[in-house]
């Protein structure tokens, strides 16, 4: 028996060994050979040479780069996370009802994050906001001035984040899902004592999605911790280095500068601030999240 | 059971395999690098003769039977009009040499110099390289083993057409020959001449930086909607901030030999505060308004629209500039210099070299390519002046024949020639050290501080960088 399970066992092995392999050659291994990367100079044309903390106190103490780019990603986390959850939520809210065409429409509404963070996307943005693009055209046909949308240093971060908001489709699909699944009998009863929608809203239907919310709070967090397209593709992180995200700061130290060991550094200081958060939220989830059967894992 | 065992573990292997291939880079023969190939179809496989042919042996009437195959990769970048030459050149190249083929890696220049470094330092580099002037230094600092020395091939590849002393200067280091000049070229400054005669400005004699500040504020007196010019960071700095500091001191801006600044404080605060006038006086149009452009100035409607009377710009690229205001009629201007220079800052160069990778299996096809790209007249006629003026008598003597060495770019060259200014290739143009010198400019330009500030912080930073050599 003992030797027949061993033998299920490795027959299981070899068929999760496509991506155990994946997981160790293209993540694991890179992963730790990171850190260690994070503890030497390296600018790959020469053996990498050990030098400890280095990096990481360079980093906190002299580089005022990385200070100016832990700012902006947290300001760009802060308003793209919750405003995305938002403009998802609201849209799902209206895509729940039951209309004439409503699949077309769900589908239309999720067409921008089929394109995701791509390229293409970010350059469309980009000509879309220059000075002389379309937008500033639009506006000059109701006699507004141009906006220096991507040249104003306080203008350009809030124009990244937009096309980040505009991309809500996956986190509105999620939305929707749990909406569905929200027990109609809830409502009913309300109905019968009298509730407004707004109060069927903020105490039903929000406690019912709350942990697709949490869900969704996590993973966009997450992302947009680790944005880089966007803000590469439409500013490059300027003008002045008001959209320099740390993403780009990682990019530019590894691939301008070959500085592997600096960059590597970088990506443990996200990878950490990740880690961090991640278990924050979870830590207080309990407080505002709902599970209806008490969330034991 | 055994069985399923077995298809289990075929069906993993293949998927295993199938997932190693996708991300797979390619070998530097398989041409399989991610980049758009184009080949012509293979040619048939020949049976023997294990060396490669020399260049007196390799004529039209050698046949690909009596050679191995050889597939070269030739990496370059730019724009359709030097895609379609280069790829006739090719197509000509492989008809003389039917066992070599070429397979084309070409694009913009966006990442280019990322995924080359990556490249050279895997061993996955093309066998041809396009090389960027500004990187090559750094490249041949950190391990000059990933060039060939075309001085040590003189049997394979005539450099005989090449003019020697500009030879040296553009890819000669420390004695060997690591890149070759794809054209003769450098800064120059492009200028609106109907424009100009309307308005009142002379770009056709020698004029000084203050003599730019007047002509500045004449544009505006003209038409206030109208600049003299249009800069992005990168004209900032390699047009206004490297060349006036030479001017001024003499130096390139970090001096290679002492590893040292070549310039005191003060300097850069005047350069700086010269920069801060342009903008305040209206000079050059508002930062904010074409910072978005980046380095594609000439695709700003403004630009389209003759808002701009001049811009900076190099001897490879007027062309695009001129071509891309058709209601426009240009001119070629002379380059500022500063009243009692001591140094002209402006020097004439070439837009990129050519190099062969070092640790190429096929140096000699390399070689032989760009010996028929430099010296053949077939393919001087088809690559015209796609890299600017060719740098070979040849290439000179086939574009004059058909009258291609006229215009704004031959002119450019021209003026340049008239210059003597040192070349600043080295640490100065190291990316890190271009981008501290950018950031410097783009301050000044957006008010952020003053010139005193920012110069004291661009030093401290220009210290720690050398600190780090």
């Amino acid at each position: 028996m003992k030797r027949k399970l061993k033998r299920k066992q490795f027959i299981g092995l070899i068929f999760i060994l496509p991506w155990l392999a994946g997981l160790i050659i293209l993540q694991l291994y890179p992963f730790l050979t990171s850190f260690y990367y994070s503890l030497t100079e390296y600018n790959i044309m020469s053996s990498p040479a050990f030098i400890g903390f280095q990096n990481y106190i360079k980093l906190f103490t002299t580089d005022r780069e990385f200070w100016n780019s832990l700012k902006v990603t947290t300001i760009y986390t802060i308003f793209t996370v919750p405003g995305k959850l938002i403009v998802a939520l609201l849209v799902a809210l209206v895509m729940n009802k039951n209309m004439k065409g409503i699949n077309l429409i769900r589908t239309v509404y999720y067409l921008p994050s089929l394109f995701g963070g791509s390229i293409a996307v970010a350059i469309l943005w980009k000509l879309m906001f220059q000075d002389q693009g379309i937008i500033n055209s639009l506006l000059a046909v109701f006699h507004i001035p141009p906006v220096q949308w991507l040249g104003s240093t306080k203008l350009a971060l809030p124009t990244v984040i937009l096309l980040n908001l505009w991309q809500f489709g996956s986190a509105f699909v999620m939305f929707l899902a749990a909406l569905k699944n929200v027990p109609m009998d809830l409502y009913e009863a309300a109905d019968i004592d009298g509730a407004s929608g707004i109060t069927k809203f903020f105490k039903i239907t929000l406690p019912q999605i709350s942990s697709i919310i949490f869900f969704n709070v996590i993973m966009q967090t997450i992302t947009a911790l680790q944005s880089f397209t966007g803000p590469m593709i439409i500013t490059g992180g300027g003008p002045l280095k008001s959209t320099y995200v740390l993403g780009l700061k990682l990019y530019t130290e590894a691939f301008s500068y070959y500085k592997m060991g600096y960059a590597c550094a970088v990506s443990w200081v996200i990878f950490i601030m990740i880690a961090v958060i991640t278990s924050l939220l979870f830590r207080f989830s309990s407080m505002v999240v709902y599970y209806e059967d008490g969330g034991d894992f | 059971m055994k069985k399923k065992q077995i298809t289990a573990l075929f069906l993993a292997c293949t998927m295993a395999f199938t997932a190693i291939g996708c991300g797979s880079q390619g070998s530097p023969d398989d041409g399989t690098s991610g980049q758009t190939t184009l080949t012509d179809e293979k040619k048939p496989a020949p049976e023997t003769k294990e060396s490669a042919p020399s260049k007196d042996s390799a004529t039209a009437t050698d046949t690909d039977a009596s050679h191995d195959p050889v597939t070269l990769r030739f990496m370059w970048w730019g724009g359709d009009e030097r895609a379609e030459a280069t790829l006739s050149v090719i197509d000509e190249f492989e008809s003389l040499y039917p066992w070599i083929t070429i397979e084309a890696e070409y694009g913009s220049d966006d990442g280019y110099q990322e995924k080359l470094t990556t490249q050279l330092v895997s061993g996955s580099a093309a066998d041809i390289i396009q090389m960027g002037t500004g990187w090559m230094p750094g490249y041949v600092a950190s391990n000059p083993d990933y060039f060939v020395d075309f001085k040590e091939h003189a049997d394979t590849i005539d450099l005989s057409g090449f003019e020697a002393s500009f030879l040296e200067n553009n890819g000669g280091f420390n004695g060997h020959q690591y890149g070759l000049p794809t054209g003769i070229s450098g800064h120059a400054f492009l200028y609106n001449a109907n424009l100009a005669e309307t308005i009142g400005l002379d770009f056709d004699r020698q004029y000084t930086w203050d003599d730019l500040l007047a002509m500045g504020e004449k544009v505006k007196a003209y038409d206030d909607s109208m600049n003299l010019l249009t800069m992005g960071a990168l004209e900032l700095n390699t047009m206004i901030l490297r060349p006036y500091l030479t001017q001024l001191t003499g130096n390139k801006v970090l001096v290679d030999e002492t590893k040292t600044l070549g310039f005191e404080e003060a300097d850069l605060v005047n350069v700086l505060t010269y920069i801060k006038n342009l903008y305040d006086n209206g000079t050059i149009a508002p930062i904010s308004n074409v910072i978005s452009y980046g380095t594609d100035l000439i695709t700003d409607p403004n630009w389209i629209n003759q808002k701009y009377v001049s811009l900076f710009s190099y001897s490879s690229t007027v062309g695009a500039a001129e071509a891309a205001c058709p209601e426009g009629t240009f001119s070629i201007g002379r380059l500022p210099v500063l009243n009692g220079a001591k140094n002209d800052g402006w020097y004439g160069n070439c837009p990129q070299y050519m190099c062969v990778y070092g640790h190429s299996e096929h140096i000699e096809e390399a070689l032989m390519f760009l010996d028929y790209f430099y010296n053949d007249e077939k393919a001087a006629e088809l690559l015209k002046t796609v890299r600017s003026v060719p740098p070979t008598s040849t290439g000179q003597k086939v574009c004059e024949e058909l009258g291609l060495l006229q215009g704004v770019a031959k002119d450019s060259v021209d003026v340049l020639q008239t210059y003597g200014g040192i070349n600043d290739l080295g640490l100065t143009t190291e990316e890190e050290v271009t981008a501290i010198l950018e950031d410097a400019a783009v301050q000044v330009a957006y008010g952020q501080d003053t010139p005193e500030n920012i110069a004291k912080n661009t030093i401290a930073l220009l210290e720690a960088y050398i600190s780090e050599k």
